[in-house]
């Protein structure tokens, strides 16, 4: 049997990895995180301030589901209405760990960046924009650079290739035209260019309130070689510092073998250490958390409305998921998604419903298994 | 004072060196090499290159290249294996490996050239195995690669601090970005639908966790052998793990790691002793 006929539910809600598909990724559970980042992002929207925030937690506690949930469109739509708004530009990136740590980050944002969208966007506001890419800073190549960006004279294939350092002689000759003479050079360009970018996306809040970037992975920091790490923390304060409005950056940190919180000062710099502005921790859930979080998981993902008398956590019961949290112990939530969905797939397979603690104990094994 | 390598440094020297630095200042060190840890070598050298997109082509050529370096050091004349017969049966050792042939030549070439021998490798569970023999038999010692550019550090005018620091920094990363994308991938992988019965997978996928997250990584090395034995008892965990088994063949240890890091803080609050000042 489906899993409409045996459980009311669509599908199996308890993922093990986060959803990639934009409908499938909802928030469930835990209102306080939610707020913070809500509150976060609202205040990003409204106030002209970069600021950096760190998302901390073990594996599986949230946080890249998180970054795929703020960074939906209807999300940030609704936060920026409710901000009275534009919408942030939203831009999510895993943190490089090969041996070019400034050019995988510049290619890996560039390759998120559609030009051509955002050309036609500007375009009406082209003259303005120009006027405030001249007004501010005074390095006049990065600013034929930006200049170029979104002017859509020069054809965008021409400006993608020159943006990866990979244009031809024919290309260089259009791109001196617009008095881009030279290639970028990832030390000292691509920084100032990216924060240059980004003031004009947010240049007086015409089309996008804030940039958010949003860096999965950060804890890599401490794998990088002294040399790499070093890059990325002078890369990232050079953003920063020349993005001084309307930049927020999300940096998510998860504990593990090789770091841990405390260690986060060994890898990063003062300068960065100053702009951090809060943390936001997933902390290890709670049951009452739990079962607030399978409620309104399961009222998510339901085909058809409970009938009276049934549970609310059909088909499951309150008390089964209670053991299920106290005997998993101190988890994470990808754990306890873990055991509720294997639990209800070995149900599925059984044609089992409702999934009552009788059947858990026979198949705890299975579900639980090996504990530390 | 005869020096000896092992593969596993010597693949560690390859890796973290840049522009040949490291080479050239090895090559002030008379050191010897067996006929098999080069062949280890070549075997191993370019394993981590398996599991990159695109296959790094210009980087497995520079470390062929480099290799050829490695070759004019093998200590040709063999007579050194005839010992095998009477240290195999003192060391009680029976994996005719490189690092048993090392310990061959060391024997060989202290009791014939009655020199002490420093052998450099990262193997621990070796290290941990011959190095009481070597005392109590007073052939020499055991060190690693972290003492070995300690070494060169010290007795080159121009290997700065910082290029200690970068050398030992690079040797660290060696081995955590793989203890990084391993730790990554247990705890993100979804067992596959067909397989969630399989109890035994389960259980080695759980421990495997607990024991890269506690950082105790002879006991992952021991999950991982378990594991690799029976590719049909542990399926998709056997898929999983074979692909980290460069990492698990070089047998760190959390010690090794620790080291590394202790010995970056020495740079600056317990300074190495430099003739040469930079």
């Amino acid at each position: 049997m489906s899993y409409t006929e045996l459980f009311k539910l669509t599908s199996n809600p308890f993922r093990l990895t986060p959803a990639v598909n934009p409908e499938e990724i909802i928030w469930a559970g835990f209102p306080l995180v939610k707020a913070k980042f809500e509150i976060r992002i609202k205040r990003a929207i409204k106030i002209p301030n970069s600021s950096l925030v760190l998302n901390w937690g073990e594996y599986g506690s949230g946080k890249t589901h998180a970054a795929r949930y703020f960074g939906k469109s209807s999300v940030l739509t609704q936060l920026a209405d409710e901000a009275e708004s534009k919408i942030p530009y939203f831009l999510f990136i895993t943190l490089p760990k090969g041996k070019t740590p400034i050019e995988d980050f510049f290619i890996s944002i560039i390759d998120k960046i559609d030009i051509v969208q955002l050309r036609e966007k500007f375009k009406p506001d082209y003259e303005r924009l120009n006027t405030f890419i001249d007004s501010i800073g005074d390095n006049i190549f990065i600013k034929n650079v930006a200049k170029g960006f979104f002017n859509d004279a020069i054809d965008e294939n021409i400006f993608r290739r020159y943006l990866y350092g990979s244009t031809n002689t024919a290309d260089n000759r259009v791109l001196v035209e617009f008095g881009i003479q030279r290639v970028l050079n990832p030390d000292t360009d691509y920084a100032k260019l990216l924060a240059l970018i980004f003031s004009c996306l947010t240049c007086d809040k015409l089309h996008y309130s804030t940039v958010i970037l949003w860096i999965d992975e950060f804890e890599d920091i401490a794998i990088l070689t002294k040399i790499n790490g070093d890059k990325i923390n002078s890369f990232l304060r050079e953003l920063l510092d020349n993005t001084p409005n309307n930049l927020l950056v999300f940096l998510n940190l998860t504990q593990s073998a090789l770091f841990n919180i405390e260690d986060l000062g060994e890898y990063i710099s003062e300068a960065l250490k100053s702009r951090i502005k809060d943390r936001i921790n997933f902390e290890i859930p709670k049951v009452d958390e739990l079962l607030q979080y399978v409620f309104e998981l399961l009222n998510a993902y339901r085909s058809e409305q409970v009938n009276e008398g049934e549970s609310q956590y059909t088909p499951f019961d309150e008390g089964l998921i209670r053991i299920i949290a106290n005997e998993l112990g101190n988890v994470s939530l990808r754990k306890f998604n873990e055991a509720l969905g294997m639990l209800i797939e070995l149900a599925e397979m059984e044609n089992k419903t409702p999934i009552d603690s009788e059947y858990y104990e026979v198949n705890k094994n299975d579900v639980i298994g090996w504990k530390e | 004072m005869q020096y000896i390598l092992d593969a596993c440094t010597i693949i560690n020297l390859l890796h973290i060196d840049e522009d040949e630095f490291l080479l050239k200042k090895l090559s002030s060190l008379e050191f010897k090499i067996c006929k098999k840890v080069y062949d280890e070598t070549r075997k191993n050298a370019f394993k981590k290159f398996d599991r990159i997109t695109p296959y790094p082509t210009d980087k497995r050529k520079l470390i062929e290249q480099k290799l050829n370096y490695f070759r004019e050091r093998i200590h040709n004349d063999e007579s050194y294996i005839d010992l095998s017969g009477t240290v195999l049966k003192h060391i009680k050792y029976d994996k005719p490996n490189g690092e048993y042939f090392s310990i061959l030549l060391s024997y060989y070439l202290n009791t014939f050239e009655k020199c002490h021998i420093l052998f450099f490798t990262d193997d621990s569970p070796a290290k941990e195995y011959f190095n009481p023999h070597f005392g109590h038999n007073k052939i020499g010692y055991i060190e690693d690669s972290v003492d070995l550019l300690i070494l060169l550090y010290r007795h080159n005018q121009e290997f700065t601090k910082s290029d200690l620091k970068k050398f030992l920094s690079n040797l660290y990363s060696e081995y955590a970005v793989e203890i990084v994308k391993l730790e990554k991938e247990i705890n993100g992988i979804e067992i596959p639908a067909h397989q969630i019965k399989n109890r035994d997978a389960s259980n080695r996928l759980s421990q495997m966790r607990a024991a890269i997250k506690n950082l105790k990584l002879d006991e992952a090395s021991k999950i991982y052998i378990e594991v690799c034995g029976d590719s049909k008892k542990y399926n998709f965990l056997y898929d999983l793990f074979s692909k980290y088994s460069s990492f698990f063949e070089k047998k760190v240890s959390a010690d090794f790691l620790g080291k590394i890091q202790d010995n970056i803080s020495f740079i600056e609050s317990k300074p190495f002793y430099k003739y040469f000042l930079n």
